[in-house]
């Protein structure tokens, strides 16, 4: 038995089909942005070469520039996605534990309206919007981007939310006061190590949705809040794969940060529980 | 490469929102046409210090360095005028900006104080009554253009009536490689044969794309025997007199086509890539300007060079206009006036720049100013306006384009 | 002075008709372990939340140490709840766990490490300090869950089915210990139990609950030998029912006339003795002495149930199995039911 252990298992504690698949899936993640980098730094590329047959660094040299609005827009479009991510947990945490601890009427009808955004497209709902928005002297304003991002991204966070406090015992925090631990300290102690993968999920979920809004930021900023994606799409709609490699390699920038923590996290679950729940 | 494309694509699905859209707020319609300066002084003081959020489309890096760098900068130093431009992907978009403004009873705060259009973009606003008019004659620069010229009086057959200033023209014609290719063929007529000669070697992008629509109204036009019998309001005795023609024309050239005519390019930029890839041996669009820039960008070969057509090619002349709930008309009427100036409009046009047939007449420069015009190198890719503009069709009314795109769909992809 | 009054104490939780908790007044003494006993359903864990302050009573008031704890947020009462599933932090070390509490009131890092250490050294659980609770047994999981409470010195430690998910043994033994810590500590304990022998082996006294209602409240041998009715004897096992009057100092029913004790009810009309206390056979005592028929018997292992008949009433008795060998069914047997053994239900 031992010796079996031995055969399936490499010092990672990890077999090597999972690493096999691991390898696969990250090939498959990373192979695509090959061709966007060296379209970026690309001066001429011709069928069927494998590679440009002249290399020049325009493209960045213009997205790095003040005329494309680039780097602005990087940091508009970090500020809006990090504050949809606050404002997404904030509202979805409270509504995702209602929805996984309490059974009341109509449970079934809420879980169903607050899947509706995921299915009904974004323009459907903005267009209706727009209207509203404007009539609040919300629409052109980075908070009334910022709000109506809400409606992509708090689904995700609701039902990961929901999913997760369904297997949660409220009990928890309960013993937690009676030891003597105020609200705070319950929450910080106790509720939130249990719920932290799900919320860091649900999070990534709501910053990378609200990282690749077009339609809604368009109409609802009124282009004057002006995104990552909304520069992104000008170009690629246009064929320009030089810029438009540039841009998409800032683009996908956060998103791998983020995306190589969580994957971090989730692989070291143990040991970041005891760090977040020290004693 | 012009905005025309883009704002024009989405005319027809916009046109259904549009109608509805109108008849909900057709009570709340004021009229926005009469101007509110006396003279041009006046403009140009209350202009100053003020904010002109453009929008237009956004795809190529040269055109924004063009108005955020060199018309930005200009409006900055002589009217301290400060100039956002707002990127699209499609004028569309800000065309709905407007019109949803309208719908919440924004008449005087809108976000958009000018747009980059033409075509059914400019007829939705103008119908609508979303746009600002009746300024054009206060322009000191007005008299640059050739209002006489029913090309420039008449956008896609709808008249300008003083409601949007011209910016550029626009033509359609043809690129091939000389190295691949000894003779184009320079009619339709000659470009139905070409294309059984050389299997494989031709495609154009579908109906639902603006260049792609362009070329198929080439060949209705060669169905029709002329543009003549087209003009005017969409006549279906007409149309089914010539359609059929058209398609069959279409459809007979269809095996001879890239992948047999299996399938055709969503876009034009499909189109680009596969003459650069050289898949392809021949590439057109409505805007000349885009081959010098293509080249220029390393994505065309050096030996690209470009040709109109014996019989003509369809070509249209792209505005500028100024929304009637802009807070900032003062400000976008001066940024106007500058991009008709000598100044704005041989920048434009140089190569290095754009490329960009002007839209003011030359010939009512001053010598020296025409003199420089003359002098202009073109990247050799590019056909000089002039010669092009020798044989120039019009555009057909959006119904007819319409009519057109649908039948396509209908009797040739399928 | 940790004792506990709860007076005319009412829960009704919002939406239902009916209050799980009803109206129930009951006096803890200090330092006492008491059992709160009652089928499932009968509102004892909601009981303990109101006292532990997770839960707010829809009327009447809790007193410790006589004053009113009401206003009080649960991590200012210095009472601990024990929940039944012991409810270990997860993420925490043993150790970390234990140290929660003191942990929560901000004490010194040093203070803590001496509390934990002498905690664990008394529940007998050093050198788990770094394990985490999946790693340790049930029992070791329960030591962890007194030892996090008791560190803490409460006033008060409720303990809401401490022992229920144990097996047999485990179960025993930690009864045996709780028995120990509380005589150790002297802290007042309050533990809610669905099971009859628990409370009866660990408690002073006990608070039986039915339906939110207070039954009795009495040392353990009052429910056995003097229950206040027939449910609460039927609680406990009581299985021998007799209709009859009561004449003075004697029963008249099916067996007979019965002496009764001193004590007797004036009141009632049910007869009731717990089978274990009749004694079969001849003895020296001519007292309540009758025959009753052997109809049949149930070997339960240590003792065997014979069922006898009086004339129409039937009842039971306990005899050990060796001497129930020797009864023939049918056969009439002598039996003496002890005047002190007797009680009147109403």
């Amino acid at each position: 038995m031992q010796e079996r252990t031995h055969i399936v298992r490499s010092k990672n504690g990890l077999s090597p089909l999972v690493w096999l698949s691991l390898a696969l899936l990250v090939t498959w993640l990373v192979l695509p942005l090959v061709p966007l980098a060296v379209w970026s730094v690309s001066r001429s590329w011709f069928f069927p070469d494998i590679a440009p047959s002249a290399y020049s660094l325009r493209a960045w040299e213009y997205v790095l520039s003040p005329t494309s609005e680039v780097l602005p827009a990087l940091g508009t479009t970090l500020i809006i996605a990090l504050g949809v991510t606050i404002l997404s947990i904030l509202i979805g945490l409270p509504a995702g534990r209602a929805l996984g601890l309490y059974r009341f009427r109509g449970k079934a009808l809420i879980e169903l309206l607050i899947l509706a955004p995921t299915i009904v497209p974004g323009i459907a709902v903005a267009l209706g919007l727009h209207v509203v928005f404007l009539k609040a002297g919300l629409a052109g304003t980075m908070s009334g981007v910022l709000i109506v991002h809400l409606i992509p991204t708090l689904p995700y966070m609701v039902l990961v939310m929901a999913g997760v406090f369904a297997n949660y015992n409220p009990d928890a925090e309960a013993q937690a006061r009676s030891l003597g631990a105020n609200r705070l300290q319950a929450f910080r102690y106790v509720t939130l190590p249990a719920i932290l993968p799900g919320l860091l999920i649900g999070s990534l979920f709501a910053f990378l949705v609200s990282w690749s809004q077009y339609i809604l930021t368009l109409l609802i900023g009124g282009g004057r809040v002006v995104t990552l994606p909304l520069l992104l799409f000008n170009f690629a709609s246009a064929g320009r794969n030089d810029i438009t490699g540039a841009i998409g390699m800032i683009y996908i920038l956060p998103g791998m940060i983020l995306l190589v923590f969580a994957a971090r996290y989730m692989s070291g679950r143990n040991q970041a529980y005891t760090a977040t729940g020290q004693i | 490469m012009t905005g025309t494309r883009f704002i024009f694509r989405t005319f027809r699905r916009y046109c259904c929102h549009f109608a509805i859209f109108a008849i909900l707020t057709y009570p709340l319609t004021i009229h926005a046409s009469e101007a509110e300066f006396k003279n041009w002084d006046e403009v140009v003081d209350a202009a100053k210090g003020g904010t002109v959020n453009w929008f237009l489309w956004g795809g190529a890096d040269n055109i924004n360095a063009y108005v955020s760098d060199y018309v930005g900068g200009e409006l900055k130093k002589r009217y301290d005028i400060t100039l956002n431009r707002i990127g699209l992907s499609d004028t569309a978009e800000a065309v709905n900006l407007v019109l949803g403004e309208k719908q919440a009873g924004n008449d005087d705060n809108g976000s958009v104080d000018m747009i980059w259009i033409n075509g059914g973009n400019f007829r939705t606003m103008k119908q609508g009554d979303l746009l600002y008019c009746g300024y054009t004659d206060l322009l000191p620069n007005n008299q640059l253009v050739d209002w006489t010229d029913p090309s420039i009086a008449n956008d896609f057959g709808l008249p300008v009536d003083g409601c949007e200033v011209p910016w550029n023209r626009a033509q359609f014609a043809f690129a091939y490689d000389i190295a691949r290719t000894e003779t184009p063929p320079e009619s339709i007529a000659a470009l139905i044969d070409w294309v059984k000669q050389n299997p494989g070697s031709f495609t154009y992008p579908a109906a639902s794309d603006f260049n792609g629509s362009v070329f198929i109204r080439h060949v209705f036009y060669h169905a029709a025997g002329g543009v003549e019998k087209l003009l005017g309001p969409f006549d279906q005795t007409t149309y089914d007199a010539v359609a059929p023609k058209a398609w069959a024309i279409l459809n007979d050239m269809k095996p001879y086509l890239w992948r047999e005519g299996t399938t055709y390019p969503n876009s034009i930029a499909s189109l680009a890539q596969l003459f650069a890839n050289q898949e392809v041996s021949l590439y057109f669009d409505y805007d000349p300007a885009i081959f010098g820039i293509n080249v220029e960008n390393g994505i065309f070969p050096e030996t690209t060079r470009s040709y109109g057509l014996a019989d003509g090619t369809i070509g249209n002349i792209n505005y500028v206009a100024i929304p009637y709930n802009s807070p900032n008309k003062a400000a976008a009427m001066v940024t106007a006036n500058f991009l008709l100036s000598f100044e704005a409009q041989f920048e434009k046009a140089k190569a290095d720049v754009w490329g960009a047939a002007p839209a003011i007449d030359v010939a009512r420069l001053r010598q020296e100013e025409q003199t420089h015009f003359a002098a202009l190198p073109r990247n050799p890719a590019v056909i000089a306006p002039e010669i092009l503009a020798r044989h120039a069709l019009p555009e057909l009314h959006p119904d007819w384009i319409s009519a057109i795109e649908t039948g396509w769909q209908e009797y040739v992809a399928k | 002075m940790t004792e506990v009054a709860l007076r005319n104490l009412c829960k009704t939780y919002p939406g239902a008709d009916k209050a799980v908790v009803d109206d129930i007044s009951l006096h803890i003494k200090s330092g006492s372990l008491t059992a709160l006993l009652g089928p499932s359903g009968s509102g004892k864990s909601t009981i303990l939340k109101m006292i532990a302050g997770l839960l707010f009573p829809t009327s009447g008031d809790i007193l410790v140490g006589g004053h009113s704890v009401l206003s009080l947020p649960p991590e200012k009462r210095d009472i601990v709840l024990i929940f039944q599933d012991n409810l270990l932090f997860p993420y925490l070390s043993v150790a970390e766990n234990i140290g929660f509490g003191l942990r929560m009131r901000r004490r010194p890092k040093a203070e803590i490490a001496d509390a934990v250490h002498a905690i664990m050294n008394l529940m007998q659980i050093r050198g788990l300090e770094k394990r985490k609770p999946f790693e340790l047994s049930g029992g070791q999981q329960q030591r962890v869950a007194l030892a996090r409470a008791l560190v803490l010195r409460p006033r008060l430690l409720l303990l809401d089915e401490p022992f229920s998910n144990l097996d047999a043994s485990l179960r025993l033994e930690m009864q045996s210990l709780l028995k120990e810590l509380h005589r150790e500590t002297g802290t007042t304990m309050l533990f809610v139990t669905h099971d009859q022998s628990e409370a009866v082996r660990l408690a002073d006294r006990i608070a039986l609950i039915f339906h939110g209602q207070l039954r009795q409240y009495d040392a353990p041998d009052a429910f056995y030998n003097r229950p206040h009715d027939r449910s609460v004897a039927e609680f406990f096992g009581g299985r021998n029912f007799i209709d009859g009057t009561l004449k003075e100092d004697h029963f008249e029913c099916a067996l007979g006339h019965l002496k009764m004790p001193a004590d007797t009810p004036s009141h009632g009309s049910i007869l009731t003795f717990r089978p274990e206390n009749i004694i079969i056979g001849e003895t020296s005592s001519a007292t309540n002495r009758i025959t009753a028929i052997l109809e049949g018997r149930q070997f339960l292992g240590e003792r065997t149930i014979l069922h006898l008949r009086c004339g129409p009433a039937m009842f039971e008795a306990y005899s050990s199995p060796l001497a129930a060998a020797s009864y023939v069914i049918g056969q009439p047997l002598s039996v003496c039911l002890p005047p002190d053994s007797l009680w009147l239900l109403p």
